[in-house]
């Protein structure tokens, strides 16, 4: 059971971690809530499908075809859309809440509802005495490449550091000659990727649906807020606690698998109640 | 002051637009045609989903040899036969089902209603049908509960209300114990004593019903109940389900499922090779190349590739052509056509006299030869034609009518298991 709960966790929450990374990530340095932002998670996970199995792409090809794709959606959206209306968040989460049903409608349209993408590697081996696919292993490595990579590229690059200079204080920031117009381009189009290639790496994993982006906002946003708005630390952390508990109660109570969602957002609620800022709450008052 | 005039014009607008609405439901004359004009059958479903993608398939199906011999003559005039696409976005949102409905009958002018798969949808369309006069056919999995009432409440309103659903929700669970029950006969005939059920049922009001039954009936004939998991039916990913079902060693699995939940599922338990003989409705076995191979699933003729009907096995290859090779999830085909046949016989569009000729006519459906009952409009098979069976999928794709096990319009075959099984059972 204890190992069911492992195997099965670690890659839900190495998925949940992905996209919480890369929404703190837009959060602190943007200050926008996008709610789009699972919904380019999935709207990737179709197009990785509509090139590979319509089109007949090779899936090497395909994979980064679709991740560029989706980040010049979000590029187009973020420019045109949301930078109008920047000042006001209640605009910006509206507005992005269409964005993401302009997606859902878009995939929808395409009469592929429910779709299978095939794995791009078969096979399967026992781990900690639990079958896992090959697949399961290729998804783990990319993710936890990706993550790596995104923490490389905000400590270690110019650019990454001048993002993290934006999110913490985007005034000296600007008066040190970082573009801010610059800087929430690049954390667009970085996040989104990061949103992006999650969602072409578990496609195979999943049963694709359009509207499978509603139920990872809710989680994703229980991620963020549990773990303190703006804490990519806490973001990561929490993706994990969730991911693990959401295991822990399909396993363990059977017969409530339905309500893993709920579980996890009253646990959210019990501890926003002792602790408002979240886990790692890092947001103040600007 | 022009945040005031522009809410003022918006109102003033709202208000045209429903006159104008009006307008439209007034001078619409259901039962009146003009020469050339076309007959018009709205069909309402998820259009934006597989199932509103098969109910257009199998309705354009059933309107084509009117189509293709010159239309229906109706006082004199040949008319053509068109179909309407109207979304109910029901499985989103049921009010959208009304609004499509209404659409259809003041906007599209349609003359007739079929499609609605959701009892909650069906009863709103039923609604609007009544209102309007308008003869509809559901083409809902089961007889809703709504559809007798109605028709046990007040006939002459609802009349003009029928279905294409063979059955109660009370059968689909008849259907599924005897799928179960002979699974697990044949599972017994391989030396073991009691066979090990996991349960996997989709939280839904069906799921609800009919799992408090199953766990009955399976322990009263000898079966043990290792687990019940119930994930919702729009779960994408069902890997910790099938880790603790694989976990809880069952030989079989009973799966009730639809949506995305049904279709990884298939996928799920195929990757872990689990040593159980699926039963049920799992789902998946409707999507190319996602069937569990060994699995029992309970399905209606027009998924059969066996003939059963007069009607089963041509539709079953043509639908598969036009579906991408998706087995058809619903039927609409039987409504049109039913329809069609009856303005035909009639030579009218009027209401009443296609009502009574629906009413006595036998019916030469996908699934066999039916009449419907006068009285609720429930449909009844004739000569030995039953509307589901239980289907076992072999290997390369074949089917096997397995149940029921006593000869019905069709000779059953023996329930198959795979030597891998048998030799994992008998670890046990």
């Amino acid at each position: 059971m204890i190992a069911n709960i492992f195997v099965i966790g670690l890659l839900n929450g190495c998925i949940y971690a992905l996209l919480a990374a890369g929404f703190s990530l837009m959060f602190s340095v943007a200050r926008i809530v996008n709610l789009a932002f699972t919904a380019y998670w999935m709207f990737s996970a179709y197009c990785y499908y509509g090139l590979t199995s319509s089109m007949g792409i090779h899936p090497l090809i395909a994979a980064p075809a679709a991740v560029i794709v989706v980040i010049l959606i979000s590029l187009f959206f973020q420019f045109f859309v949301i930078n109008p209306v920047k000042g006001s968040s209640m605009s910006v989460m509206i507005l992005s809440l269409a964005i993401g049903l302009i997606l859902q409608k878009i995939v929808s349209l395409q009469n592929l509802s429910y779709t299978l993408v095939p794995n791009l590697i078969e096979g399967k081996m026992e781990w900690f005495g639990v079958t896992v696919t090959y697949q399961y292993f290729l998804c783990l490595v990319v993710v936890v490449v990706v993550l790596l990579g995104l923490w490389f590229f905000l400590s270690k690059t110019r650019y990454g550091v001048a993002i993290r200079a934006i999110s913490e204080d985007r005034q000296v920031a600007g008066l040190m000659g970082i573009d801010e117009r610059f800087a929430i381009a690049l954390v667009t189009a970085v996040s989104v990727g990061v949103a992006a290639i999650a969602g072409v790496v578990v496609s195979p994993l999943y049963a694709l649906e359009p509207t499978m982006w509603m139920s990872h906002l809710l989680v994703l946003m229980a991620v963020v807020i549990f773990g303190g708005m703006g804490s990519m630390k806490g973001s990561i952390i929490t993706a994990f606690i969730i991911a693990f508990t959401e295991t822990s109660v399909v396993l363990l109570i059977p017969t409530g698998g339905f309500l893993r969602s709920a579980v996890v957002m009253a646990f959210m609620i019990a501890v926003l109640m002792i602790k408002p800022t979240g886990l790692f709450g890092t947001l103040t008052e600007e | 002051m022009r945040f005031r005039l522009c809410v003022v014009a918006i109102i003033i607008s709202m208000i045209t637009l429903s006159g104008i609405s009006f307008l439209g439901h007034t001078a619409h004359a259901k039962s009146r045609i003009k020469q050339g004009e076309t007959i018009k059958i709205g069909v309402i479903g998820p259009m934006a989903m597989r199932t509103g993608a098969h109910m257009m398939i199998s309705a354009q199906m059933g309107i084509e040899s009117y189509n293709n011999a010159g239309g229906i003559e109706i006082n004199g005039s040949k008319h053509k036969v068109e179909l309407i696409k109207i979304d109910s976005n029901e499985f989103v949102n049921v009010a959208d089902a009304a609004n499509g409905a209404e659409r259809a009958i003041h906007r599209e002018n349609v003359h007739f209603l079929v499609g609605g798969v959701l009892d909650e949808a069906v009863a709103v369309i039923q609604e609007i049908a009544a209102d309007n006069e308008i003869i509809y056919i559901s083409t809902s999995y089961t007889v809703s509960e709504n559809h007798i009432k109605h028709l046990r409440k007040d006939r002459e309103r609802y009349k003009f209300c029928f279905t294409t659903a063979s059955a109660a929700a009370t059968a689909l669970a008849t259907a599924h114990v005897g799928i179960i029950d002979t699974i697990a006969n044949a599972v017994k005939a391989t030396g073991v004593e009691k066979p090990r059920v996991a349960q996997l049922v989709a939280k839904s009001r069906v799921g609800d019903a009919i799992l408090g039954l199953t766990t009955k009936v399976f322990t009263a004939k000898g079966m043990e109940i290792v687990g019940n998991w119930r994930p919702s039916n729009q779960a994408t990913d069902l890997r910790a389900e099938t880790a603790a079902l694989k976990t809880s060693q069952p030989n079989i699995i009973y799966a009730l499922f639809s949506g995305s939940a049904g279709l990884v599922f298939g996928k799920q338990v195929k990757e872990l090779e689990i040593p159980a003989i699926v039963g049920g409705s799992p789902a998946s076995s409707l999507f190319p190349g996602q069937g569990i191979e060994y699995s029992v699933t309970m399905m209606g003729p027009q998924s059969i590739a066996t003939k059963i009907s007069e009607n089963n096995v041509q539709f079953y290859n043509e639908f598969l052509k036009r579906s991408n090779n998706e087995l058809c999830v619903i039927n609409a085909y039987d409504a049109a056509a039913f329809l069609l046949k009856a303005v035909q016989l009639t030579a009218s569009l009027e209401a009443d006299p296609i009502i009574k000729t629906l009413e006595t006519e036998t019916w030469s459906a996908i699934a066999g030869d039916m009449k419907y009952d006068a009285k609720y409009h429930k449909t009844k098979f004739q000569n030995n034609f039953r509307p589901v069976y239980g289907v076992q999928k072999l290997p390369g794709g074949k089917q096997a009518i397995v149940w029921p096990t006593k000869k019905t319009a069709v000779e059953p075959h023996p329930l198959v298991i795979p030597e891998w099984m048998k030799k994992s059972w008998k670890k046990m």
